[in-house]
């Protein structure tokens, strides 16, 4: 496939490598809004995303292999993607039902434990060399003169993905139960005085997000061909949280616009820097410190971009009044 | 309507009530004065089930409560505006109100309470779509004790609703106090430091010293006791 895509003209590689990189951000802001779920509105601190992530990818590709070829392409799409996302909300479960009902910071631990020991975990149990899997191509056979093709259905599906996630968490923020979500995150005991179950309503949340990002893990595995434990590292859990804190906890737009700068920004030291890969700690580091001076709430703090334009149009009409 | 009996309450190792034993009737507003610390939220805890107690019984209504979880207690009728209102400030005042009615499936008698609650406390109604954060205290103690009268309680539990807020605001809401016991015929157990405006609104009293219930009266026997008069009302 390499050898092909090398020989095709150059507009036709442009085009593959910007659905690439767009699918690649839809990805991260699948990721980050379901950890914005979380962080964000449900104002758990988890450091595991990556490893619900890693479950939605794995359940995905062993369950791609281990079904019967023949069966209907979309099929066994849907299907393989619905059980990694069930596989991520089963570990979602497991580690999310014994620690939210402690208080404070043991999430923190406990999730970055499992996110980092889900992965050793698996692959060394896995025997392969090197540890992985190759998920079967269930859409259709891919060639060089179809890849962009393939790129391009993987690009609608993950932007119908995206726009269903928010459509999703913009629905519950607004609903009885997502009220109660804001509630319990500002004050656990008010909230249970007025009939909520904090424990429910933080598990039911924290299921959410798992769940999102086992959907995100699944798709990946289906585009990419190919699922390792290399993919999953505890790198990816600090890109993810970048964005989140970059797009602001609470943020939709926040979220969005982040995945994209700082895929953008990866993409363009990582032409500066050349052969040196390592560019990108410190360019977290720097966002970080940067992030920390200039918008500690981040991009648009818990707003959205429309109440930013709307506040900005205000006052300029209150400026060009004065 | 609600009996407690010989209830002890620990923090780890260290004992905030001890063998405390109180009676609440139906229609009454009952008070429970005391300095600092004596154990007064502790004991409104308790009887919420955020508090379990190591020792005792809290009977509702003929049902065994202590123990159960807040979030149930509060489906059987005893809701409480806790000490510092503890408002949600990132939800609207209305957000703040429906959060009460939680429990209550059917729309139109949360809108019903709705209507109630705002004409009880009309500038709830007129901040509807402020930030609840962006209230006086005195209004946020409103809209706490709104939120309250929002889950539709037989039994209200008012831990110092004058606590500091501008004197004027604290004779409307205990004005608004009475018209609830009166007008909803909501039991009120009100908690206060503040013994002189306590003591003039409720029928019965009871005075708690470092967790223990020294003290039980008629409130105007209370006004007149000595050592109510020294310790409280000096
Ligand atoms: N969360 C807590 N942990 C440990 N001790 C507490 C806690 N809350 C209250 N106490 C102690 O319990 C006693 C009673 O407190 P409290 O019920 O708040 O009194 P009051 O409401 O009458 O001022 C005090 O000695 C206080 O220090
Ligand atoms: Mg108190």
């Amino acid at each position: 496939m390499d050898a092909g895509v090398l020989q095709l003209p150059l507009a036709i590689k442009l085009d593959l490598w910007l659905t690439d990189q767009v699918i690649l951000v839809g990805l991260f802001a699948l990721l980050a809004l379901s950890l914005n779920l979380i962080n964000g509105w449900g104002r758990m601190f988890s450091l595991g995303h990556h490893g619900f992530y890693f479950l939605g990818a794995y359940g995905a590709a062993w369950l791609t292999a281990a079904l019967p070829t023949g069966l209907p392409g979309a099929l066994v799409f849907v299907t393989t993607c619905l059980f990694g996302m069930l596989v991520a909300t089963a570990g979602g479960l497991l580690i999310g039902v014994p620690c939210l009902r402690l208080r404070g910071d043991y999430l923190a631990i406990a999730t970055l434990g499992f996110g980092e020991g889900v992965r050793l975990v698996i692959s060394n149990a896995d025997v392969r060399v090197p540890p992985g899997f190759t998920v079967p191509r269930v859409l259709f056979e891919v060639n060089s003169s179809n890849l962009l093709m393939y790129r391009l259905l993987f690009l609608g599906i993950v932007i119908l993905l995206v726009v269903g996630v928010v459509l999703l968490i913009r629905n519950y923020v607004r609903s009885s139960a997502g009220r109660a979500m804001l509630a319990v995150a500002q004050d656990e005991r008010a909230a249970g005085l007025l009939g909520i179950n904090p424990t429910g309503s933080k598990v039911l949340v924290f299921l959410m997000g798992s769940a999102i990002a086992g959907l995100a893990g699944a798709v990946y595995a289906h585009y990419s061909g190919s699922v390792a434990p290399k993919d999953f590292e505890f790198v990816l859990m600090v890109t993810i949280f970048l964005i989140v804190v970059l797009g602001g906890l609470g943020s939709i737009s926040g979220c969005i616009l982040a995945a994209f700068l700082l895929r953008a920004t990866e993409r363009g030291l990582g032409m500066v820097g050349g052969v040196v890969s390592e560019w990108w700690q410190v360019e977290f580091a720097l966002i970080l410190i940067l992030l920390m001076i200039f918008r500690p709430n981040g991009i648009f703090g818990p707003r959205e971009l429309t109440d930013v334009i709307r506040d900005w149009r205000q006052r300029r009409r209150a400026g060009s009044k004065a | 309507m609600l009996i407690l009996e010989d209830v002890d309450v620990y923090y780890g190792n260290v004992q905030a009530l001890h063998g405390v034993s109180l009676r609440v009737e139906e229609g009454e507003i009952v008070t429970l004065i005391g300095s600092n610390g004596a154990g007064k939220t502790t004991t409104l805890r308790t009887i919420s089930g955020l508090q379990s107690p190591r020792a005792g019984k809290i009977t509702f209504c003929g049902q065994r409560i202590d123990g159960m979880p807040a979030e149930k207690i509060v489906g059987l009728g005893i809701a409480q505006s806790p000490e510092g209102r503890r408002i949600f400030t990132n939800l609207t005042v209305r957000e703040n109100l429906q959060m009460g009615a939680y429990l209550e499936r059917d729309k139109s008698k949360v809108r019903e309470r709705l209507e109630r609650v705002e004409a009880l406390f009309p500038r709830l109604q007129e901040r509807a779509s402020q930030p609840g954060g962006t209230l006086s205290g005195g209004e946020q103690q409103m809209l706490a004790i709104g939120r309250a009268l929002m889950t539709g309680p037989r039994l209200l539990l008012l831990d110092e609703p004058s606590l500091g807020i501008a004197p004027i605001l604290v004779q409307e809401i205990f004005r608004e106090i009475e018209r609830i016991n009166r007008e909803l015929g909501t039991t009120i157990l009100l908690v206060e430091q503040n013994a002189h405006i306590a003591l003039r609104l409720a029928q019965r009293g009871y005075v708690l010293e470092t967790g223990r219930i020294v003290l039980e009266d008629a409130c105007p026997a209370l006004q007149k006791n000595p050592q109510v008069r020294e310790a409280y009302l000096g």
